[in-house]
This record gives C-alpha cells, structure tokens and sequence, in this order.
C-alpha cells in the first residue's frame, strides 16, 4: 500500500533518535573487552556476548517504547485525526506506523551485532559468522514483534479508562492457565510435541496481539473505547481457542487407549491369568510416542501406565494380579501398582521412591518379596508393605554388570543374581558369576560360577528352572551355539546339549517336566530337539525349511506351540510373520495351527523368573502379531483369531 | 468603490440587495463613472468580507439590469448608458434618507422648517461642488 | 468537479444519533450540506459539534443513524472520500515536530492532485515561517497551516471544525480571508462549524443551530434573517397581545420592552402598528449573534 509507506516513511525519521542510540550502544560492545576486571577474558566472547546482551535489551526497550506510542500516543491526544482526514486507509495507517516501528527494532538489533560480527569475522573467529547473525536477528525479530503489538494492546487497554480491562485480565488469566496446563502436561511426556505446541501458541500469540491491534484502528478509529471493544474481542478470540484447543490436544495425547497403539513393540505376558504389558507407538503425538499399557487379553480392561518417548515396562506377580511399574522424570523414580482383580483397576503411587530411574524389579513367586536392581546396588524389600529388608551393593569392575531379567528369587530369603565380569575391553568374553544374596543375614555371597568353553564368547542364560540353568555360548569361530544345562548354585556343566546351527533367533527352554527343548534351524532346515532332565537327547523332530523358530510355550504338558519363520540373513526374526504350530514332544508330531503370525512376546523383554513361574496353559502362549502388528489370541483348539488390539485385514 | 458601500450583515436586508443598492447608488450620483472597471466578484467579497457567490449574485442581477457589464477577458465594468436609477428605487432610497433626517432633526429639537432651510443648504453646497469638478 | 454526485448534498447526516454512556450527544439530527454551497453549523460548547463532524466525516460511528458523504457511507468510505475533502479541525493536530514544509510534503504524496506551489505561496504570503516545527508555530500560524493544507489539494468539500477558536482577531481575518478567496476561486462546498459569529456571518448561505444535541433551525441565511426581529415596544404589553406575531423571549427595556420574534412579517408587523399604544414600536433586524443568543442562550429553547 502506497501509503502505509508514506506513513511508514515519516514515523521512520520521527523517530530517527532511536537509531543514534543504537549507534551509540554500539559502541559498547566494542569497548567492553577492555573494561578493568574484563580484560582477562578473550575479547572475542566478550564482544559477542556484550552485543548480544545489549541487542536484546534494546530490541526490548524499543519493543515496549514504540508499542506504547506510536499509535497509543496520537489516539490518546486526539491527533489520529491527523491521519483519519487524509485518503489513508486506517488499515494503512496502522500498517505503515508498526511497520516502521518494527524496521526500527530490526535496524537497531542489527547496528549493535553488526560491528562485532564484522570483527569477529575479521579476526578469523568461526564461531560467529553471517549465519548466527542471521539467526539472532531472527530470534530478536520474533521477539520485537510480540512486544511491538503486545505494548500497543497493553497500551490501548491502559488509556482507556473503564472497567472493560477487567474482562481483559480475567481472560488473560483463563489463557495463561490453559496454555499451562497444555505445556505442562505434554512437557511431561512429549517433550518434543510440547516444543511444536509451545511455537504454535507462539505464533498464536504474535497474530492475535497483531491483529488485534489491526482491527482496533480500523474499527475503533477516532473512538478509544471502541477500540479496546474490538481489539479485546479479537485478542481473546484468537487466543482462547487457540489455548483451548491446546489443552484439548494435551490432554488427548497424554490419554491414549490401547486402541490408539499403532503397533506393539515390546510385550510381556503375566505369568498366570490373561493379563500382559503392552507398549507400543501411538499416533499424532509426534515421532517415537508411545504409551504403555497393562491389558486384559481376554476382556476389556486396561491400565493405562503412561505415555511418552519411552517404555514403562510393568512385572507381575506371579499370580497375575498385580502389576508393578516405574513412574520417573529422569530425577526421582516412584513405584506404581494395580491390582488387575479389581473390575476397574487404576494405578496407585506405592511410598516407595527413589531418586534416578528405577531400576528392574523382580518379584517373589510368592508375592511377598521385591527386588530392585539399579546399577549394582540391590535393595529387597518385604510386600506388601514395602518395607526395606536388606541392601547391598555388588563388588566388581567397573565394566562388569549384572544379567539383565535374569535375577529370581529362590525363596522368600534367597534372591539369585548373575554377575558378568569382563575379559577384555570389548566385554566380547567371560566370566559368569552366580551370586546368592541372602536376606535375613544381609550377606551377598559368590556361590560359583559359569566360565566360557575355549574359544567360545560371553556365556548367556537362556533359562532357568529350579536348581538348574540353561546356558547358551557362541563359538567365536564358527559363530555356532553351543547350549548346556548347568548347575543353579555352582555353576558347574552338567551335560552339553548339542549344537544347533543357526546363529540368531533360537529357542532353549525348560519344559514344566524338566526336559529341555532346543529349537534351531541348520541350512534352512528348522527342527527341535528334545532332552531329558539330565541332559540326553531323546527325540529330534523336523519342522520343516524354515530359517526362524521360536517356541511360545507349553499349551498343555508336552504340547509345544512352536512359531516359525523365514527371515533373510542378518535380518531379525521378529519381523516376519510365519506359521504356527503344536509339536507333541513325546510323540513328535507337528500339528499345523495358522499362518502369518509371530509371537507377540519379544523374548528380550521375558524374565527368567516370570518363565519359570509359567504354567503349561497359560494364555501368554496364544499371544501373536499378525504381520501388520495387530495383536490376537489363537484359539488352540480351532485356530481361530481373536483380535484384540489393532486392525487385522480380511483373510 | 468599497469605501462608498456599505455592507451590514445584521441588516435584515440580504447582503446581495445590499451590494446591488449600493452600486446603484453610487452610479447614479456618478461616483462610478460609465465605464469604469468595478473591483471582481473575489476582490469584492475579499473586502467586504462576504461569500463570493454573494457578490457574484449581485453583480448578475446588476448585469441583468445593464447598470454593469460583463467584457469577456477584461472584467467587469460600469455600462456605458447605465440606465438611471427607477423612479421607484429611488423614492425608497430617498424616503428612507428622509426620515433618518426628520428623526434626527425632530430628536434635536428642530422645526420644520430650520430642517427644511438645513436641507435646502446642504443640497446648494452639494450642486456647487460637483459643478466644480467631480466628486 | 470530477465524482461529484449530480444534484444530491456532497454530505449529510440521517438521524444521526451519538451516544456517550449515558449522554446523548447528537440526537437525531439530519441536515445536508448542498453542493457549491456554505453551510455554518452553529451551537454552544458541548452542543455535539464535534460529535457531529468526526461521524460525518467516517472517523467515529455512530449510535444510530447515517453518515453520507458524496452520497456514500462514511464510515465505509472515508479513506477514499477524504481524497476530496480537506479537513480543519479545532484543535491543530499536525505532528508538533514536522515543519510546515516537511507536512505540506507529506500531504503532497498522499492526494492524488496537490499543488505544492500554491500551498508554500499561501503560506508565504501567511507570512508563516516553513521552517519552524509545528508545535512551535502560534496559534494564528498553525490555523494557516491547517487551511493550506486543507485546500492544497483542491477539494471539493472543505470541513471547518470552529477553524477560528482562540485566534486574534489579525488571524482571524487571515483565516477568512484565505476561505474567501478559494470560495472565490474554486467555488468549493464547505461545511463550517463556528461559534464565533462576527466573521462568519458575511460568508454563510445556509444556517443550522445545534442545540443540546437537537437541531433548531436549518434553513437560508436570508430565511432566518427574514423572520427574526428585535421589535422594540414602548409600553410594557404582554406577549400575548403581540399575537399573530410569536414571541421568543422578551427583556425590559430602558423605555418599555424589546420582544424578540421569530415569524415577522412586514405585514403582521404593520397590523400590530395599527393596535392601541403600539405606534412607536420599532423592528430592527437581528445578527446571526443575536438570533443565536435567543435560540440557546442561557436555557432558552426556541422552536420555530
């Protein structure tokens, strides 16, 4: 517009003194370096960090100055009449003296970085180059521009002298609560969605002050107190439902349903009963959200454990009803419970905080004892009550670590733990120790250990039931596993239970009789290879040319359901959905059940001690991902699916 | 020409009339002589403090009536064969000279006929100097 | 004139209410300033004047009513009308740090016709110094500016908000005289609000009184003059026995009564000269002042 140039062309030598300040702050920084008590410092930091210093308080300064009077002034003395008799539009007028005003706030900012940018640059400084000064300026722009409008507002509200600005700060309060409540509430979970949300306000905020103040000129005109009518109605009728809207979308994002999990990434079913914790990626919430629940596989109920960037991984006691999980910000890590035999089962805060994290928790199968895990310090504390039974922190170097979901109480007073201890720096190879800490005495003893065959890397623990312990190692050489049933407390070999080829993905378990199962696949041939309780081969049963198997569990004694799969190589199993059948281990026969599932338990979630407690039958068996990570339950019997979470396509 | 025309604007006579009279009266005592250029419509209301479309109204029906007018380019003028004033126009302007003067004189105490012996004067001296030379 | 409206006013007001709060300002007035006319809105302090002239003007909106200007709203279409409107308002309201010169420059780039050359010769001959910054202009010279740059480009309504408020009398007549001579010139439509009636009452064809917010009389000067009368009486009569004529307000006088009314005739007047006692009553006519005076001074009220 023509005129708002006109317009914008004389505010600018009106207020050209501005500019003589800001050359003459300019000068500041450049004097700074030599300032007694300064000098120590490089003159370099000290000129950027002074020019910038003094390019925000002068963007501030002006900011709130120009706001307040370019406009304000000429309406509260009468004097806007000047322009309202001449063919200036109002919206031109009000255009042409904030525009100006802004190229003041942006012409000053850049008077005082520009020496100390041109300098720096001179003197061959990387770290301040055009870019910086680019971005600055921005960052001062953005920030001039609020306060330009935000001070005009402020300004209009102040000289008219009514009760109107009554409505204006009571609303004002109702934004700021709302905006809040909407940051705080994603800032808890998605920090990254807050940051999104919090510049969308922002920008919110710079519209609806701007245009707010465009619409009083041109509305208001002459007329102050209509003026502040319509600048009110339009600054709160941007603003509020931009806050309300905010708070909405929070208070969704922090509140998601298991039917809003797109995916299940990690599962770990109850020992006992239909209960399993669910984490998975939720949409709308930015990337990598996820939310963590505890649900019902066989009805509807849900415990929802959180939302955010990061998975709540919850444990249950061996009897399935209850669940405990970690609820942390970074500082301070509180211990939640449910008890899933309520119909409605919500999540209490237990009195047992700690600072950090959490740690892994183990329970008692009994119910009645709880272990925590964090670094190398171990706390057992008595449950229900929570109460701290005995303490103790585990002697070693400083790269050697305790199994992770391999800890297990043996009895109310004997908790088992394994302590990996390092040969070398790449912790590729060594040594096992199996530690018994008991509780009455509070003593942490060594009762043996586990040492890797020759040439053979880190021994791992695949399983472990009641005295005795499945280990698997690698060969370092020909890369194949070597698994072997060793003693629970002293860790000696009591038998080598074969090879089985395949370098990934294998299954070793112990079955609820104490025979062991090992299921591998050699050449892209998958079988399962049966062994008595002391370790002799009994049965070898084909499965068939699959490169991936994985066994779920014990449906009934002996009945295996087995989950197999095609994979390419060096690609994980869990990613392609296979077929799943039941094995008869005592009479070998492979009973074909469906296709295109995988096991819905990822096996780096499964703890030693919730495997042990699980019985043949129960459900944590039937729980599969169809290949577009829907989660179902398998009928044993029929084969048919029961969707439970997610969309499964039409067969 | 404006010293000799008088404008009242709480007269109740309308300002126009008041110019018109006026003009009128001073070419009939030949104080504007017959083609003498007359002050314009802005000059004219510029002294006399007047709304220019006044003036103008009055110098229009002045034209009308042939005591002005109008030489394209040059101005405006008395006419040339200005017509005398109507028997009618002045019989008013005389009566209402005439009982200003008997007021006057009837306040003061006269008689009428130390008026009328005044009046015969004045009127001699009047004729005597304009045979002289001109007012 | 170019976009003049053929035959209708140049401004006017319908029912133009404004209302503060709880005080009405204007109440339902209308008038109509005609094209190549000069129209003088006349009240007290506080009459609504102002109120009048910003909502005829399209910088405040009115309670209720309209504002026309060259036939359209105002409110809607100020920006563009004011392209051929100058505006003198009260109070000077010009940035004080401008100069004379760096305004009449500012004004140039915003008309699309503007004569800079008769603007700074106006001035000039003002004797107004160009140099000077507005604030530091007196009273006299910041009026002269007003008007410069009101007239500067050449428009065809000119807008006086009382442009002689507080000026001496030197000023004063500068003032009128500049208004004169654009009349003269270009024949100019203006709408002049004043109460100082001594100039103004050389220039004004149409008159209109405002009083507490209502209009009294909208009609020719000629009109207004034609009726209203100062008839001085020499006996102590009642107002009643002037009748047909209608008695505004009487005063005593040293030698009986001065009634004032506002349907003379020459007729009526001759028919009360004839009654018992009344012959030597005398009608002298009135100034705009005097009329004004008995229209709103001091309470009065009167209804034609």
């Amino acid at each position: 517009m023509r005129t708002a140039l006109v317009v914008a062309r004389r505010e600018l030598w009106e207020q050209r003194a501005y500019l003589v300040a800001a050359a003459l702050a300019a000068l500041l920084p450049l004097l700074a370096p030599f300032l007694p008590g300064i000098s120590r410092y490089p003159a370099g930091d000290v000129r950027l960090l002074a020019a910038g210093i003094i390019a925000c308080t002068l963007t501030v300064l002006a900011a709130v100055t120009l706001g307040a009077t370019v406009l304000g002034r000429d309406l509260a003395d009468g004097r806007v009449g000047f322009y309202l008799s001449r063919p200036i539009s109002s919206t031109a007028l009000w255009v042409g003296k904030m525009m100006a005003a802004f190229a003041l706030i942006l012409a000053m900012a850049f008077i005082v970085l520009a020496p100390a940018t041109v300098i720096s640059a001179t003197m061959g400084d990387q770290r301040w180059a055009a870019r910086d000064l680019a971005l600055t300026l921005g960052l001062l722009a953005a920030l001039g521009f609020v306060l330009l409008h935000l001070a005009h507002d402020v300004g209009v509200m102040w000289r008219d002298r009514s009760w109107w600005p009554v409505i204006d700060v009571v609303l004002f309060a109702v934004v700021v609560y709302l905006a809040w409540r909407a940051l705080h509430q994603l800032m808890v979970s998605f920090t990254e969605v807050m940051t999104i949300t919090a510049v969308c306000l922002a920008a919110a905020l710079a519209v609806a002050l701007a245009l707010a103040g465009l619409v009083q000129t041109v509305r208001g005109r002459s007329d102050l107190r209509a003026g502040h009518r319509w600048l009110s109605l339009t600054l709160w009728g941007v603003l509020v439902p931009a806050t309300v809207a905010a708070a909405v979308y929070s208070h969704w994002a922090v509140t998601p349903t298991p039917a809003d999990l797109r995916n299940v990434t990690a599962l770990a079913a109850a020992p006992r009963r239909a209960w399993a914790w669910v984490d998975g990626n939720v949409g709308g919430r930015g990337p990598y959200a996820c939310a963590s629940f505890v649900l019902d596989t066989a009805g509807t109920r849900y415990v929802r454990l959180g939302t955010g960037y990061w998975a709540r991984a919850a444990v249950f006691t061996s009897d399935g009803s209850r669940a405990l999980w970690w609820e942390s910000d970074g500082r301070e890590a509180q211990l939640m419970t449910a008890d899933l035999s309520q119909p409605n089962p919500v999540p209490e805060a237990t009195i047992l905080t700690l600072p950090g994290s959490g740690g892994e928790l183990v329970l008692a199968p009994a119910g009645d004892r709880l272990a925590i895990l964090d670094g190398m310090m171990v706390s057992v504390y008595a449950l229900p009550a929570l109460k701290l039974l005995a303490a103790a922190r585990v002697p070693g170097g400083e790269r050697s670590y305790l199994l992770w979901r391999r800890s297990y109480f043996l009895s109310a007073n004997e908790l088992r733990m394994f302590h990996f201890r390092p040969d070398d720096e790449r912790g590729e190879s060594g040594t096992l120790a199996i530690l018994s800490f008991d509780i009455a005495s509070r003593r942490l003893q060594e009762t043996g250990r586990i040492a890797p065959a020759t040439g053979y890397e880190k021994p791992e623990l695949a399983a472990a039931l009641r005295n005795r312990l499945l280990v698997a190692q690698r060969d370092r050489g020909s890369l194949t596993w070597l698994t072997s049933l060793h003693d629970g407390r002293t860790g000696a070999r009591l038998a080598a239970l074969g090879t089985a080829a395949s370098p990934w993905a294998m299954t070793r378990r112990f079955l609820a009789d104490g025979r062991v199962v090992v299921a591998g696949s050699r050449d892209g041939q998958a079988s399962l290879y049966v062994f008595s309780p002391e370790g002799s081969e009994e049965r070898a049963i084909s499965l068939g040319r699959w490169s991936t198997v994985w066994s779920s569990g014990e449906v009934a004694p002996a009945q295996l359901v087995i989950a197999t799969g095609r994979s390419a190589e060096g690609e994980g199993f869990l990613h392609h959905g296979g077929d799943v059948a039941i094995v008869d281990v005592n009479t070998g026969t492979v009973r074909p059940l469906a296709t295109g599932l995988r096991p819905a338990e990822f096996p780096w979630w499964q703890t030693l001690s919730s495997m042990a407690a699980r019985e043949p039958g129960s459900p944590a068996a039937w729980l599969f991902l169809t290949r577009e990570g829907a989660l179902v339950c398998l009928n044993p019997a029929t084969g048919a699916q029961k969707l439970i979470l997610g969309r499964q396509k039409p067969s | 020409m404006t010293a000799g025309l008088h404008i009242d604007p709480s007269d109740a006579t309308p300002i126009w009339r008041q110019i018109e009279a006026g003009i009128q009266r001073l070419v009939a005592a030949g104080a504007l002589a017959p083609g003498v250029a007359v002050p314009s419509v802005r000059e004219l209301a510029r002294a006399l403090r007047i709304n220019p479309a006044t003036a103008a109204k009055a110098y229009q029906r002045l034209v009308e009536a042939r005591v002005l007018a109008v030489r394209r380019g040059e101005g405006t003028f008395v006419a040339d064969a200005p017509p005398t004033m109507s028997k009618g126009a002045r019989r008013e302007i005389v009566r209402a000279a005439a009982t200003r003067f008997a007021a006057v004189a009837v306040t003061a105490g006269a008689t009428e006929p130390e008026a009328a012996a005044e009046l015969s004067s004045a009127w001699r001296t009047l004729a005597r100097e304009r045979r002289g030379g001109g007012a | 004139m170019s976009g003049q409206v053929a035959g209708g006013p140049v401004a006017a007001v319908e029912h133009l209410t404004v209302r503060y709060d709880h005080v009405i300002a204007v109440d339902g007035v209308t008038l109509a300033v005609p094209a190549g006319s000069v129209t003088l809105l006349v009240g007290r302090n506080g009459a609504g004047k102002s109120s009048l002239v910003r909502c005829l003007l399209g910088q405040q909106r009115p309670s209720a009513g309209t504002a026309r200007l060259f036939g359209k709203d105002a409110w809607r279409t100020r920006a563009r009308a004011m392209a051929r409107i100058g505006v003198v308002p009260e109070s000077p309201d010009a940035p004080v740090t401008m100069t004379a010169r760096q305004l009449a420059a500012f004004c140039a780039q915003l008309y699309p016709r503007w004569d800079a050359t008769g603007v700074l010769e106006r001035l000039r001959c003002a004797h107004v110094p160009l140099e000077l910054p507005f604030g530091r202009l007196s009273k006299g010279e910041r009026a002269q500016v007003s008007l410069a740059l009101a007239l500067g480009a050449s428009p065809e309504l000119l807008v006086l908000d009382d442009p002689t408020l507080g000026l001496d009398p030197v000023a004063r007549r500068a003032v009128f005289d500049e208004l004169i001579a654009e009349l003269a010139d270009r024949g100019t439509s203006v709408f002049l609000t004043s109460h100082d009636l001594a100039g103004v009452e050389g220039i004004a064809e149409r008159v209109a009184v405002l009083h507490l917010g209502r209009l009294l009389v909208d009609e020719t000067l000629e009109e207004l003059k034609a009726r209203w009368r100062g008839i001085q009486v020499s006996a102590d009569l009642g107002t009643a026995s002037l009748a047909p004529l209608h008695v505004v307000h009487s005063a005593p006088w040293p030698w009986g009564a001065e009634v004032v009314v506002d349907n003379f005739t020459q007729e009526r007047f001759a028919a009360l000269l004839a009654r018992e006692g009344m012959a030597g009553a005398n009608a002298e006519p009135m100034s705009l002042e005097d009329i004004f005076l008995a229209l709103a001074g001091n309470g009065r009220g009167g209804q034609p």
